[in-house]
């Protein structure tokens, strides 16, 4: 059965240039990259390669980026392994309330061990509020992580202009940002310390990611052993994972941003129209181009995800992350949002394969949806 | 090698039946134990597993049988004092020195030592053997025990058992099990009594999710874990909904899918020879679970309905529910049938006239034989669950 799929904000199918590279990898050059025969420094230059194609999609150089098991390692690497240079676990750690479970809880770690945390309240659009951030700042700062966009609500942090903010105020502070929902779809962040990213949510294959790093980061790696990635992350380097990433960077269309925030727009105007609707998170032409979060009145999220289910439409209900965890996403009740919007609350993601006849199938099958279960007495 | 000591619960208050039930528990329990290979023994006021290769694995498999109240890893040796301090003296010498006492039980009376004679004089025996420990009769570190039967058996450990009755011994009824923290309560209590249960699930495809359906094979799993394989029919409930939901007044919905949950789950267990109904219902719990809710839900059935839960905190079920193993189950949030179409403001005090009278929208019968044909019916817990080689 073919679905329509409009939950990549979750995850992205493979394309087909990524399932390809991975396979012709694992038959004609599947030599450790560290083997001292002629094929082997062939695939230790083929993983050099993916290297500078990869830092130059983050706008910086190969010295500056290391290969993860993904988003989430990305971001534990980089919060939690400042946190280790130090001999003790001292500092001022900031972070905001709506981030991805895999910031929250390494800031959680922190706390727990003796860190100062500061959590930053955001407002009903998911920006952080207003002073919020001046007055966090008025102390030194070791770290702050802030996403670049939202996983949940397409909400986007000028996390630039935060780290220059930051590093006039602060020349030794670091700034982490997660970048794995913006990869590819807004501009890599110059100003930025870390930067993490994952291959699964730009059509690359999933267990691989990468960290960009600032000049002369040094900190003990999370695992002892060959001392691959500078140290920072041992381990025979994910080959088959690193080079689909690099297939999929290359591939991923550069008019897709602003493809998607067309039909993004296009399936707000139709889906609207069923009433009673809300956009979760910022005005449409401020978030994100492939995240639209709206809460849905009278009507409950997931039982709403299965009836578009039903009609051969697959959409989201938050951060898949957490989806097992009860009460409601936890980003949208930061966010202060009224209690039906976040019980009610679904998510359309799109990629640069959606087109124009999935998002009028997938609008139709909302207004059918809906209107089923409010039901009509 | 070691043997499992087993103390039977309750069964022993029982008469000429004893046998019956002392016949079914060594059956549950020598299921239970087959897979470590223990071997069940039966014997004079205590059961046996004898030939267990992973005690610890025995042990947990028949903690888990309904009808024992304890178990005790046991060192088998002669009836003969200087056997039991050697072994006793051994066993000591497996934890840290600290204070120890001993107990005896002489139920051989031929030996000829009554049980604190021998108390004593191992006592002593052992105080010379182990320098490094000290007697204290009443805050011990260890207590070494001694049971003079068939032959002697010393232990230092007891673990409680499960309790209640062997299952399958009284008669067999139909759970109404959810996804949620209550039913499965509801059921293992039910069970514990040596009742063996039918599962009924009422699946709101495709407003419920293959996950929930799946949530709910996970707990009966946990049940059969310690009744044995259990069925679950999953009835397809969507259209009764929906015809409630277009039909009847919306305030009461919920107590009218209650009724017709009654109805099909007593018809499910007529045909299938169970003698009642076991729900996870408590007082005042939720809007349906009023007085006048649970007094319209039970009027629809002639069935006896049971409520173990009935006078239980919430708090006191969460605790219940984590010590049998299925609350982190229980928690996963997949919405269930309940939940699909909650009206805003439920009746929390129906009239069962007017609640009768909004029925009369409903063709009943037709709506209850529809979902009966989409019954299907599954047996949890038999499959064999391990992957990798058999």
């Amino acid at each position: 059965m073919g679905f329509i799929y409009l939950d990549n904000a979750a995850t992205t199918p493979m394309c087909r240039a990524a399932a390809e590279a991975a396979r012709d990898y694992e038959s004609q050059l599947f030599y450790n990259p560290s083997a001292l025969y002629a094929p082997a420094a062939q695939a230790a230059a083929a993983l050099e390669g993916a290297r500078r194609c990869i830092a130059a999609s983050l706008h910086t150089t190969a010295d500056k980026l290391i290969f993860t098991g993904g988003g989430t390692e990305s971001n534990a690497l980089a919060i939690i392994g400042t946190a280790n240079r130090r001999s003790q676990f001292t500092g001022r750690y900031i972070t905001t309330a709506a981030e991805h479970p895999s910031v929250l809880e390494a800031f959680m770690y922190l706390k727990k061990r003796g860190c100062e945390v500061i959590v930053l309240p955001v407002d009903k659009s998911g920006a952080i509020i207003e002073g919020a951030l001046e007055q966090a700042l008025e102390k030194e700062v070791t770290l702050i992580s802030i996403q670049h966009v939202n996983s949940e609500t397409g909400a986007i942090h000028d996390v630039g202009k935060i780290a220059r903010r930051v590093h006039t105020l602060w020349p030794r502070a670091k700034v982490h940002a997660d970048g794995v929902q913006a990869y590819l779809r807004l501009p890599a962040p110059n100003e930025v310390d870390f930067y993490s990213v994952s291959a699964h949510k730009v059509h690359g294959p999933k267990g691989v990611g990468a960290l960009k790093i600032s000049q002369g980061t040094q900190f003990p790696g999370m695992r002892p052993g060959g001392g691959q990635e500078k140290g920072l992350r041992s381990g025979t380097e994910n080959m088959l994972g690193i080079m689909g990433m690099e297939a999929a960077v290359r591939d991923f269309p550069g008019d897709a941003p602003a493809r998607m925030q067309g039909l993004k727009q296009t399936l707000w105007q139709n889906i609207s129209q069923a009433g009673g609707v809300c956009i979760n998170g910022p005005a449409l032409e401020d978030g994100a181009p492939h995240v639209l979060n709206i809460g849905v009145e009278g009507v409950r999220a997931e039982v709403l995800l299965h009836a578009m289910e039903e009609r051969g439409v697959l959409i989201g209900t938050g951060s898949a992350c957490s989806s097992r965890k009860q009460g409601g996403s936890a980003v949208l009740r930061a966010m202060g949002l009224e209690t039906w919007a976040i019980l009610g609350a679904v998510r359309f993601s799109l990629s640069p394969y959606t087109g124009a006849e999935d998002i009028a199938r997938a609008s139709q099958a909302f207004m059918d949806s809906v209107r089923v279960l409010r039901g009509g007495k | 090698m070691q043997t499992i000591l087993v103390r039977v619960g309750e069964m022993y208050l029982k008469g000429r039946n004893r046998p019956y039930f002392t016949r079914q528990l060594m059956k549950k329990l020598q299921q239970a134990v087959e897979g470590f290979g223990g071997r069940v023994k039966g014997g004079e006021g205590r059961l046996y597993i004898e030939g267990a290769q992973d005690i610890e694995g025995a042990m947990q498999a028949a903690s888990r049988v309904f009808g024992i109240f304890s178990l005790s890893p046991a060192t088998p040796c002669e009836k003969d004092l200087d056997a039991i301090t050697d072994v006793a003296a051994s066993m000591l010498g497996q934890h840290q020195p600290g204070t120890f006492r001993v107990t005896a039980r002489r139920a051989d009376k031929r030996f000829p030592m009554t049980s604190d004679a021998l108390a004593a004089e191992l006592g002593g025996r052992l105080l010379e053997r182990c320098p490094e420990w000290q007697v204290d009769l009443h805050t011990f570190d260890v207590n070494v025990q001694v049971e003079i039967r068939e032959c002697a058996y010393v232990y230092t450990r007891t673990v409680e058992g499960a309790g209640g009755m062997p299952a399958g011994t009284n008669g067999k009824a139909a759970l109404l099990l959810s996804g949620g923290i209550d039913s499965p309560v509801a059921g293992w209590m039910t069970a514990r009594r040596g009742v063996q249960l039918e599962c009924v699930y009422f699946h709101s495809f495709p407003y419920t999710s293959e996950h929930a359906h799946q949530k709910v094979v996970s707990l009966a799993r946990i049940l059969a874990g310690y009744t044995g394989p259990i069925r679950l029919h999953t009835v397809p409930f969507t259209d009764i909904q929906l015809a409630i939901r277009d039909k009847c007044p919306d305030a009461l919905g919920t107590v009218l899918m209650r009724r017709y949950m009654m109805r099909l789950a007593e018809r499910i267990a007529i045909k299938n020879n169970a003698q009642a109904l076991v729900t996870g219902e408590s007082i005042g719990q939720v809007a349906s679970q009023t007085m006048e809710g649970l007094a319209c839900s039970n009027e629809v059935v002639d069935m006896p309905v049971f409520r173990p839960l009935i006078g239980m905190d919430k708090i006191d079920i969460m605790r219940m529910a984590r010590h049998i193993g299925t609350y982190e189950t229980s928690i996963l949030p997949y919405e269930d049938c309940c939940t699909v179409f909650t009206p805003k403001n439920p009746a929390t005090h129906p009239r069962v006239e007017r609640v009768r009278e909004a029925e009369l929208a409903l063709d009943s019968e037709a709506l209850i034989s529809a979902a009966l044909e989409g019954v299907q019916v599954e047996l949890i817990g038999q499959e064999d669950d391990v992957g990798g080689q058999a």
